[in-house]
């Protein structure tokens, strides 16, 4: 198997001979953008020059990560070389171990990261302008559109305590107060994305947000997910594909490593939900004074852009693992959406065919039978593991119990109860679809050694 | 599914884990160790499921080489597990979008149920441990229809 290699330039610079004959140039300014305005935001006082580096090494990781497909036996050889300007830095022993350590483990790939020193030691402006938010901020929070992160960032403190960094590639609506961290400022461009899986997000996501949590003198970093979105991929992997550990503790410990040995900086990713329900956030929200239904329906969970769901404004598809996950949620906290939400609505319908023959095209609808039966049956399998015995889920309680500093005990109680409550509000969910539903002609066989 | 793994990737690692293994009661702290020779390696989906098994069995005081023989047979157990679930899976699709008939979704997932409880753990462990991808050619053979079930 060939390396993939990356040699990124910066901006300007000619390539001349310097990079291996067979890498891929990528140059800053051209096929990494930077947004001036969104740039703009992180350019205050404590701004430094290792922080500019990072947001450069998080775009490089990305056009690697999109840009070379996936072998069916998932792990590639990266190579990529990336100019900085904090070149002795980059260069310690202990950094260099630490980043490996956290991209390998999360995407599964060979990552060989190698720096050489950049020309332009000032690429950007410094106006040091201090932070100003009025009142000091006590946490930060990772925030995109979902239903999560409109929860537990108010479930988390006080609003104005809270640091909201958007984790979104574009610029979303934009929250009182909010003039800072308002999105990722770099974009890649100008290559053909033919990898979908983009596991590095994870990186560029937790990257991102300590960058802007330093420059805030906020530590504490809340990640939103609930326990299903956080450990049911590690739970339950796909044959031959890496377990998906973008929200799982043992990444963030790695992260946070990383974070320390190259920014000096001492950040805490806490996940308060880590051993709830995504159902039973959403009911602690709504317990909250002030808040409503309305909040939770007005956000958005769906992942697809394609034109399946761009009927008459942007929609959820339905069918997802992340709308089924949603229904599932909000179904769990009692909450009623309008008919309208989802391009493919009736979970009652007897035959898949009928339910999905809203969708114009075949070639849509037998993608969301795949998406749709891999996202129910993941669903299922995580209720069925509520009922294994302790000796079953001893592995995965172990590798959390080491990466929260709990015991494997209490971890594994936490595990089994939010597993059987998952489980409660699954079969809630599935019986209020009705006997005939063709969700339950999706479940059809098991995994090796339980029953079925 | 043992055709699936990289062997070239993955039998240098557990030679290694191996050794350790026959070494490791002088180890103090066989869990660093043993995450520092998974780092060494190159990742893989079924070196990670190793390692989570592994270092619960040393986190469990369990001895170095009963903890990498069981841990690698909890490995083969998930491997057989998600692969008859992607099987699963397909046969559902295929249903769905039209290319099997009803009768034969429910001869294929019924051969799936019985051609993968009859492959044992242990077999497929011992198949890793020796890095040998031709363990399971005879009972792979390709059969002639889905009226066919597992060899005795």
């Amino acid at each position: 198997m060939r390396d993939k290699r990356l040699f990124v330039i910066e901006k300007g610079q000619n390539p001349g001979r310097m990079h291996p004959k067979d890498a891929v140039i990528a140059e800053v300014g051209r096929h990494i953008h930077f947004n001036a305005a969104a740039l703009d935001t992180f350019d205050v006082k404590g701004f430094e020059a290792l922080h500019y580096d990072m947001l450069v090494l998080c775009a490089a990781i990305e056009f690697v990560d999109r840009r070379w497909k996936r072998p069916l036996g998932w792990r590639r050889t990266l190579d990529v070389a990336v100019p900085v300007i904090d070149l002795k830095t980059w260069q310690k022993p202990d950094v260099l171990k630490a980043l490996h350590s956290v991209l390998n483990h999360l995407t599964g790939d060979a990552w060989r990261l190698t720096f050489v020193q950049a020309k332009n030691l000032s690429p950007i402006g410094s106006r040091q302008m201090p932070l100003d938010f009025g009142k000091a901020k006590t946490f930060a929070v990772a925030y995109s559109d979902g239903l999560d992160s409109r929860a537990v960032s108010a479930l988390s403190g006080n609003e104005a305590e809270a640091l909201c960094i958007r984790v979104a590639g574009n610029r979303q609506r934009r929250k009182n107060g909010d003039s800072y961290f308002t999105q990722i400022p770099s974009k890649v461009k100008g290559y053909r994305g033919n990898e979908s899986s983009f596991r590095s997000r994870g990186f560029q996501f937790a990257a991102v947000t300590a960058i802007a949590a330093q420059l805030s003198g906020v530590t504490r970093i809340i990640v939103p997910e609930s326990g299903q979105g956080a450990l049911g991929p590690v739970l339950l992997p796909l044959h031959n594909i890496y377990a998906d550990y973008r929200n799982h503790p043992a990444f963030f410990r790695k992260m946070e490593r990383f974070i320390k040995a190259v920014l000096g900086y001492r950040v805490r990713f806490e996940q308060p939900r880590l051993w709830s329900t995504k159902g039973q956030t959403l009911r602690a929200f709504l317990g909250m004074v002030g808040k409503s239904e309305q909040h939770l329906t007005s956000t958005h969970s769906c992942w697809q852009t394609r034109r399946v769901v761009n009927v008459g404004g942007r929609k959820h598809c339905g069918l997802c693992a992340a709308c089924m996950l949603r229904r599932l949620s909000l179904h769990a906290a009692g909450v009623n959406e309008a008919s309208g939400t989802y391009v493919v609505s009736d979970l009652a319908a007897a035959d898949a065919s009928n339910a999905l023959s809203v969708i114009s095209q075949k070639a849509d609808r037998d993608i969301m039978v795949e998406y749709g039966s891999v996202g129910a049956r993941h669903l299922q399998h995580l209720a069925d593991m509520a009922g294994l015995p302790d000796d079953a889920l001893r592995v995965h309680a172990s590798q959390i119990a080491a990466a929260t500093a709990a015991t494997c005990e209490e971890t594994l109680n936490k595990l089994r109860t939010m597993l059987v409550t998952h489980a409660g509000e699954w079969r809630a969910f599935l019986s209020a679809q009705g006997d005939q539903s063709f969700l339950k002609s999706w479940m059809d066989g098991g995994r090796y050694g339980r029953s079925e | 599914m043992i055709g699936d793994v990289d062997m070239k990737a993955f039998s240098p690692l557990f030679d290694e884990l191996k050794n350790h293994a026959e070494l490791a009661q002088m180890d103090p702290d066989p869990v660093t160790t043993v995450e520092t020779i998974f780092e060494n390696h190159a990742p893989s989906p079924l070196a990670d499921a190793l390692q989570r098994h592994l270092i619960a069995n040393f986190r469990d005081q369990i001895s170095p080489d009963k903890a990498l023989s069981e841990a690698l047979e909890n490995t083969a157990k998930e491997w057989i597990g998600t692969t008859k679930n992607r099987l699963d899976e397909e046969c559902i699709r295929a249903r769905e979008l039209g290319g099997m008939s009803r009768e034969d979704y429910r001869k294929g997932i019924e051969r799936n149920r019985e051609t993968f409880a009859a492959i044992k753990s242990c077999d497929l462990s011992g198949a890793l441990a020796t890095g040998n991808k031709r363990a399971f050619r005879q009972a792979v053979r390709k059969k002639a229809g889905v009226d066919v079930g597992p060899e005795e």
